[in-house]
Order: structure tokens, then C-alpha cells, then sequence
């Protein structure tokens, strides 16, 4: 059980670290990859993806993992997370790096981001009747 | 200061995201997913007796004890088949539920990495109160700001655990799988980002 904390703590700082290098963490650069005047960031992403892809064919054949499917709160919730990241320049993992980095404000999405993250399954059981995806990890 | 350790060229960027995608799941046995991590830590908050429970069950020996204990107590010691056996450990591919705890620790250290990042880049570390001069443009510095923040970090809270995924569940390792609710997820959120920027550019 430890080392399962140690290991969560080793890849953590190296994300947070990589990610800063790569400047998600900057507003502007993530604004300028949203309104496409620069794609360094958008190529990054894209890369990434490409590179992942690569590694799970080579790393993960046979293996099975949850699916991911569309549900009825893929897209509106899509949505919702699209405008709060163009408008904090931050996603989940960018607004944590962001703290670190001094970017003190960033407490304040991060304080935004545990808010929904709490309220949501009260207001999904409340409104919405489709079965809630559980999470991957 | 270390230019090298600011806006990294995309290719370096591209291999530094595989690495942490592969290298999480290759240690963690699950796919990277921060706003899961987020999950199960106020998951945890706004059920103290269940997140309590799920760390003791996270250690496979406190585990194996329990339902041992149980078992015993409903039906006697020799109900128990090869209680010395050894174990035969968890089969391949099988992801075991991380505790909360563990989520909780894999967001500090994300903290402690920008952290890390800033220390390298400038020789020391300097704390600022805004987000530099693109997000003061458009939202100034004062309570008005700060209450973007916390509205449209309430929308990144909502958004990706009614969307099951974000930036990194959905778009990193989801699309990287092939899988069908990260690549419509992703298409909806970067497609709503670039829209709302665009109109942030034309009107903020």
C-alpha cells in the first residue's frame, strides 16, 4: 500500500514537471493554442497521443481495459469542461502545477474544480437518470 | 534562466507526454485520468466511512485477514480451504482500486512538480498572485478574477466527471486506446475551448 503512494508520488512530479516545460501551465500558450495563433502546444498534445498509441499496441497487446463509451454526459459535459479550461487556462492537472509554480490564483480553480468534482454526484442524482461511468482508476 | 526547461519544443513535449502516459499505467496498472483522482479524494471527503474502508481494503493482507475473520465467524475455522496456501497473487492485467490516499498524494505531487520546475527554470522560486498578463487582460487582477476562477473551475469539476474523463483520462490515454467516449469527449471539449477563446479574443 505504501509503495503504491510512492509510485503515485514519483510519476506526479514528474508530470507536474514536464507539464510546466511544456507550458500548459501558461495561460497565454494555452490561450494561443485555443484561438490556433500558435501550434506548439496543440502538436504536443497530438504527439502525444500519437507516441501513447504507439506504446499501448507494443506495450498492452492482449491486455483488456475498461471502455470508455459514449454516454448521454460525454458531450454536455465536454462542453462544460471546454469553457472552464479556455477560461482558467487550466485543466485539472494544470491548475495543480499551476499552484507550484507560484501561480497562486490557481488555488482558487483548484478550489472551483473540488467544488464540482464534490457537488456533481449529489446534482447527477438529483437530475439525470443514466448510470454514472465509473472511473478507470 | 534554463531556456531548456521553458516551452519545450512539441517533439520534446509529445515524448514526455507518452512517457508519463505509459510510464502511469505500467506503475500504477491503470490509465492516467486526473480528474478521477480528483473523484475519488471528494468522493472520500463527502464519505469519510467508505473512503476509511477502502484504504484497509487496499492492503491485499488486511484484505485477505478480513474475509478470513468473516468467514470463520459465519461458518467456523474449516471453512477456510488452504489457509496456508501461498498466494497466487493478482492475475495479469488486473488493475487493483487505488486507495483515495493514493490519488490525494498523486495531486500534491503534481503541485511539488511545478514546484521542482520553477526552482530548475529560474534559481529560485517567486510566487505571484495572477496569471500573468493574457489573463489579467481579459479578467483584470481582483475579486472579479477570482471569481472567474471559481465558477469556471466549478464547470472543469462538473464537466469531467459528468463527461467520465478530462484533458488527460480522456484526451491522453482515452484517444491514445481508441476509445469512443474519450474521442467524442475530446472533440467536445477542445472544440467548446477553441469557441469560447475565439470569442474571448473578439469581446474580453
Amino acid at each position: 500500500m505504501i509503495s503504491s503512494h510512492v509510485r503515485m508520488a514519483v510519476i506526479g512530479i514528474l508530470f507536474g514537471i514536464a507539464f510546466s516545460c511544456m507550458g500548459f501551465t501558461d495561460f497565454g500558450e494555452v490561450h494561443k493554442m485555443f484561438t490556433l495563433q500558435g501550434f506548439r502546444l496543440l502538436l504536443t498534445f497530438c504527439g502525444g497521443v500519437a507516441l501513447s498509441t504507439v506504446g499501448f499496441l507494443v506495450l498492452a497487446r492482449g491486455k483488456k481495459f475498461a471502455r470508455r463509451s459514449i454516454h448521454k454526459g460525454t458531450i454536455p459535459g465536454g462542453i462544460l469542461f471546454g469553457a472552464g479550461w479556455a477560461l482558467t487556462g487550466a485543466c485539472p492537472t494544470g491548475a495543480l502545477v499551476q499552484i507550484g509554480e507560484g501561480k497562486l490564483m490557481a488555488g482558487v480553480t483548484v478550489l472551483g474544480i473540488a467544488l464540482g468534482a464534490w457537488a456533481y454526484p449529489v446534482l447527477h442524482r438529483a437530475f439525470f437518470r443514466w448510470p454514472l461511468q465509473a472511473c478507470d482508476a | 534562466m534554463s531556456e531548456w526547461l521553458t516551452n519545450w519544443p512539441w517533439w520534446a513535449g509529445s515524448i514526455g507526454f507518452a512517457a508519463i502516459v505509459l510510464g502511469y499505467w505500467k506503475l500504477m496498472g491503470s490509465p492516467l485520468g486526473a480528474s478521477s483522482s480528483y473523484a475519488r479524494v471528494m468522493d472520500a471527503a463527502r464519505d469519510t466511512e467508505t473512503a476509511a474502508r477502502e484504504v484497509a481494503l487496499a492492503d491485499p493482507k488486511a484484505l485477505e485477514a478480513s474475509l478470513r475473520a468473516a468467514t470463520e465467524a459465519e461458518f467456523g475455522g474449516e471453512a477456510v480451504p488452504g489457509a496456508d496456501a501461498p498466494s497466487s497473487g493478482e492475475p495479469a492485467g488486473t488493475a487493483r482500486l487505488l486507495p483515495w490516499t493514493a490519488h490525494l498524494t498523486f495531486l500534491v505531487a503534481l503541485v511539488v512538480g511545478g514546484f521542482i520546475a520553477t526552482i530548475l527554470r529560474h534559481g529560485g522560486h517567486v510566487a505571484t498572485a495572477d496569471l500573468g498578463p493574457k489573463f489579467a487582460g481579459f479578467f483584470g487582477h481582483g475579486v472579479g478574477a477570482a471569481a472567474v476562477l471559481l465558477g469556471a473551475g466549478t464547470l472543469i469539476g462538473m464537466g469531467t466527471r459528468m463527461g467520465g474523463g478530462c484533458s488527460s483520462g480522456h484526451g491522453l490515454s482515452g484517444c491514445a486506446r481508441f476509445q469512443p467516449g474519450s474521442l467524442v469527449g475530446t472533440a467536445a471539449f477542445f472544440g467548446t475551448a477553441v469557441v469560447v477563446s475565439l470569442l474571448l479574443e473578439r469581446f474580453g
